[in-house]
């Protein structure tokens, strides 16, 4: 329980301080995009007999830049790009679920995620995510504001957008994976979206609102792992359900 | 010695040929304003002024150098795009907003000297103390004196403007084109705007460039609005006037 609490609060936190931009860049689709893709390279680790959370991050890592190059490249709204990568890895992981011989995975655990999962690796994986967060952020924060609110002139002004664009995604991917077996693939969007919902209620400003988003994330996946234990109920569902009654809550207060 | 040069430049998006053959340059210290219809390819020559679109033949020079290859000469050039449109919920606020156009690089961090100049430069826009409310609470005439505030933060040698005029109040517009006025005499700025407003424009201006898709007409604001001309730039029946110190535009009415 500890381990599982540990890597949650981790990935709580990281995954709402990158929310907090997913919602404002209005990114959210793309989220849910990405974590759905890596259920086919979750897949594809057990077929090749390679670390299912490794294959996962390379298939959401390629997704997310191919959503991110089809979309700049092409012209073609992000919305419509992840609408054509969703599904079809959805649909690749299932065609090659068929093939497994022998002992079949938990797929039931990957799509809505089982802290019995949790092992040391998950953790270790969650401390990096953490950090590699943190440091993106006291990097990258100004840029993100900025490129968020005016890309064209950011471009103008010579500053990096693509690459600080193309990091951002890459983070989330990997982000999405290391959260796979605490909140599943399925609802780790909620997990992105949900703090930032209810921090921007209460925001005035940037750094208070990704801050604030990061303190719900906390207390979504703490009070709901904790919950989920004593109750017996399965983690990802209490949390995401948990978080999604402080939103309504919060709306009814201050909306 | 110009700031800009274009030479036989020609754009096209897929097979629509939007620019043709484009040829004008500008002086440093000049203001300038680009004219033409919705459509007439004004936005899409700033933007390859900018450097964000790369034409397909013929050659721009911005401070000397194509666009693309500008380098810490971009500092040097404020921009005010047209239709900003940030997510309404966005919680960033005018201080930050004006001090964007302050941003030097990666952890590169601005200081206190850069928050007065940022004051200072909204005071010029009329936004005196307003850096703590949110940009989003702002109305459309106010968020463009924030967004001009925030191109002139940093003192642009090259300063463009697409259609700034767009959501100003009346009030602010006429004092808006004397402070452009004032700011290429102070600071010897050379100013680049796309503009619909002939008549207010042509005041202030030291050159037109006519465009509609070609370049029609390049020069002193008496020599270029010629009826001829406008009529290119607004279609057959706009006659135009000298009517006074004014100019006026008249559109002959449309049958139907």
């Amino acid at each position: 329980m500890q381990r599982a609490l540990l890597a949650g609060i981790l990935v709580g936190i990281s995954a709402s301080l990158l929310g907090s931009f997913i919602v404002v860049r209005k990114m959210s689709f793309i989220g849910a995009g990405i974590a759905h893709s890596s259920f086919a390279g979750v897949v594809i680790g057990f077929l090749v007999g390679m670390e299912p959370l490794l294959s996962a991050l390379i298939f959401a890592a390629v997704v997310g830049l191919s959503i991110g190059l089809f979309s700049k490249k092409y012209r073609i709204e992000e919305e419509s790009a992840v609408g054509v990568f969703f599904p079809f890895s959805m649909a690749l992981g299932v065609l090659l679920l068929g093939f497994i011989k022998g002992y079949t995975p938990n797929v039931m655990g990957y799509l809505f995620g089982d802290i019995l999962m949790v092992g040391k690796q998950e953790v270790a994986l969650s401390i990096l995510a953490f950090i590699l967060t943190l440091i993106f952020f006291a990097l990258f924060f100004r840029e993100m504001v900025y490129s968020t609110f005016d890309e064209e002139t950011c471009k103008v002004m010579g500053m990096k957008v693509n690459l600080v664009y193309y990091l951002f995604l890459f983070l989330t991917s990997f982000v999405i994976v290391v959260s796979i077996k605490i909140v599943g693939i399925i609802l780790f969007s909620g997990l992105l979206v949900i703090p930032p919902l209810v921090s921007l209620f209460f925001s005035r400003d940037m750094k208070i609102y990704v801050i604030l988003s990061a303190i719900v994330g906390l207390i979504s996946t703490s009070f709901g792992l904790i919950l989920s234990y004593y109750l017996n109920l399965p983690s990802g569902a209490t949390i995401i359900t948990f978080s999604f009654v402080l939103l309504v809550i919060t709306a009814l207060i201050k909306g | 010695m110009n700031i800009l040069q274009i030479k036989d430049l020609w754009f096209s998006y897929d097979t629509e040929e939007v620019l043709e053959n484009i040829n004008f340059e500008v002086e440093e210290g000049s203001l300038i304003a680009i004219l033409g219809p919705n459509g007439a390819g004004k936005t899409t020559l700033l933007k390859i002024i900018l450097g964000l679109l790369m034409p397909q033949k013929g050659e721009v020079k911005v401070f000397g150098k194509p666009p693309w290859e500008l380098r810490e000469e971009r500092r040097l050039i404020g921009y005010v795009p047209q239709n900003l449109s940030p997510n309404r919920k966005m919680p960033i606020k005018v201080k930050s907003i004006v001090m964007m156009g302050k941003y030097r690089g990666l952890l590169k961090l601005s200081g206190l000297e850069d928050r007065q100049v940022a004051r200072e430069t909204l005071e010029m826009v009329g936004m005196e103390g307003t850096e703590e409310k949110l940009f989003n609470h702002l109305s459309g005439g106010q968020r463009q004196r924030v967004l001009i505030a925030r191109a002139l933060v940093s003192k642009p040698k090259l300063l463009i403007l697409d259609e700034p005029e767009t959501g100003l109040d009346p009030s602010f517009q006429e004092g808006f084109y004397r402070m452009l006025t004032r700011i290429k005499k102070k600071l010897g700025t050379t100013i680049i705007i796309v503009s619909h407003d002939v008549m207010a424009v042509s005041q202030v201006v030291t050159k037109i460039a006519c465009i509609n898709r070609k370049l029609f007409a390049h020069g002193r604001p008496e020599e270029v609005l010629s009826g001829e001309n406008l009529e290119c730039l607004y279609g057959r029946g706009a006659a135009y006037f000298g009517h006074g110190p004014t100019p006026h535009i008249v559109v002959k009415k449309h049958d139907g």
